[in-house]
């Protein structure tokens, strides 16, 4: 069976390790990061679902081989690139009229208590109106919780650029939630 | 330490991982310092970490039960793929999505009325063509040999979309109906009986026996038609709305 290589990584660390298949019996674990991203990413719950499914089809295609045991920032870069492929293929179709029905939620044992989830729609639409390179460093460090070195790596930036990015992004993601003047110093870090 | 006057960059970056606390252990006690003398820093300093932390108060949030299906039934799906080495494109082959319910539960897990009854909560993918005047069911859509019912001009709720779905061998068809800002569902699942759900009740209705349960908030009417099982749910709507559309058989012109 052919072996695909696709996931060749930047720099003298990625080319000097060894080479590993990725486990497809791995990829569950996460899910819910993913699902995470992808709703950061998109700004809608459904838009997100639909995504990640596409990023797993992908990736099940065929056997990844790695150079790294970043299962996680390589997913999210598979991801982010359906993510992209997805929003030029939308450019390229008509617009179609929507069904006239609107989503009526089930709770199920998995979801957040409705407040939180209301919430958390809030959050990851504002995530999703950030500039593209802020977007990303937010959704891969924030959101997903990858290193700053795993972050550049799956974004192919460098670690300065992640860091800087980031620092913009949330200056940008604070002033969108609101008033600061409210927020107590030092809740974290 | 670098001058944040002269090196506003170096600083954001110390900001940035001195909020989510990523900073080098031997960097952090002077970046507090030059931080603490500073209001426009400290300031700045708030809001990463105003930012950090609505982000982190989401980490629990769950991929929904939906997406964990179709992720397993992909990775069922590639496995088998890989084992008959014929090496042929996934993604095509997944057209026609198929969801591998056995597989939760270590293979104890069978398609149940409230898996069923989440399928309410997906978008329709169809919409529906309308009936002619007086038609009791709705035109060109079956499932399992079996209409669905035109409820608008009876009982004013409109069917507005269409789903269908393979879960676990069967093909469950889903249309949906709304009246006056509420939603339902109604679901013919092809194949053997559902069982009714624990704890459901049992009432019979111009004798028609259902089966009536709550999932969280949503109320679930299940009933039989022709031996295949039928599941009507909504949220904040009645029981007995349920009910009586569940048993409405348009003086027989309805096939049950």
């Amino acid at each position: 069976m052919p072996i695909a290589a696709d996931h060749a990584l930047p720099g003298a660390a990625g080319a000097s390790a060894p080479v590993r298949r990725l486990d497809p019996n791995h990829l569950g674990d996460h899910l819910d990061r993913l699902y995470r991203a992808a709703w950061a990413l998109c700004g809608s719950r459904e838009d997100a679902e639909d995504l990640v499914q596409d990023t797993y089809a992908r990736v099940l295609q065929k056997p990844r081989m790695l150079r790294s045991g970043d299962d996680l920032g390589y997913l999210l870069r598979v991801l982010r690139n359906t993510y992209f492929t997805r929003l030029r293929a939308a450019a390229r179709r008509p617009r179609a009229d929507p069904l006239p029905d609107e989503l009526d939620r089930v709770e199920d044992p998995s979801a957040s208590a409705p407040q939180a989830a209301l919430d958390a729609s809030e959050l990851y639409a504002l995530i999703a109106e950030l500039p593209d390179p802020f977007r990303e460093a937010v959704v891969a460090v924030d959101v997903v919780g990858l290193s700053y070195r795993e972050a550049a790596r799956a974004l192919r930036v460098r670690e300065a650029t992640i860091t800087t990015r980031l620092y913009r992004a949330r200056q940008r993601l604070a002033r969108s939630l609101g008033d600061e003047r409210s927020t107590p110093a030092g809740t974290s870090g | 330490m670098r001058n944040p006057g002269r090196h506003p960059r170096a600083t954001e970056r110390d900001l940035a991982r001195l909020a989510d606390g990523s900073i080098e252990p031997g960097r952090r006690e002077p970046v507090e310092r030059f931080i603490a003398a500073s209001g426009e820093l400290q300031s700045r300093l708030r809001e990463q970490r105003r930012a950090v932390d609505a982000v982190r108060a989401h980490t629990g949030e769950r991929a929904p039960l939906v997406l964990r299906l179709r992720r397993r039934a992909l990775a069922t799906s590639a496995a088998r793929h890989r084992s008959s080495a014929l090496g042929l494109g996934l993604i095509g082959a997944l057209g026609a999505l198929v969801w591998s319910l056995a597989a939760l539960g270590g293979g104890q897990a069978a398609l149940t009325v409230a898996d069923a009854a989440t399928l309410a909560a997906r978008p329709a993918t169809a919409i529906v063509p309308e009936p002619p005047d007086d038609s009791a069911m709705l035109p060109r859509l079956r499932a399992a040999g079996l209409p669905f019912p035109y409820w608008e001009d009876r009982f004013g709720w409109k069917a507005t979309g269409v789903r269908d779905d393979d879960v676990d061998g069967r093909t469950l068809t889903t249309v949906f109906y709304r009246s006056r800002g509420r939603r339902i569902a109604y679901t013919i699942v092809s194949g053997t009986r559902l069982p009714a759900a624990p704890g459901a009740d049992t009432v019979k209705r111009g004798g028609i026996v259902l089966h009536a349960s709550t999932h969280n908030r949503r109320i679930i009417v299940t009933w039989l038609r022709r031996g295949q099982t039928c599941v009507l749910s909504g949220v904040d709507v009645p029981m007995s709305t349920l009910v009586r559309l569940a048993v409405w058989r348009s003086h027989g012109a309805l096939p049950y």
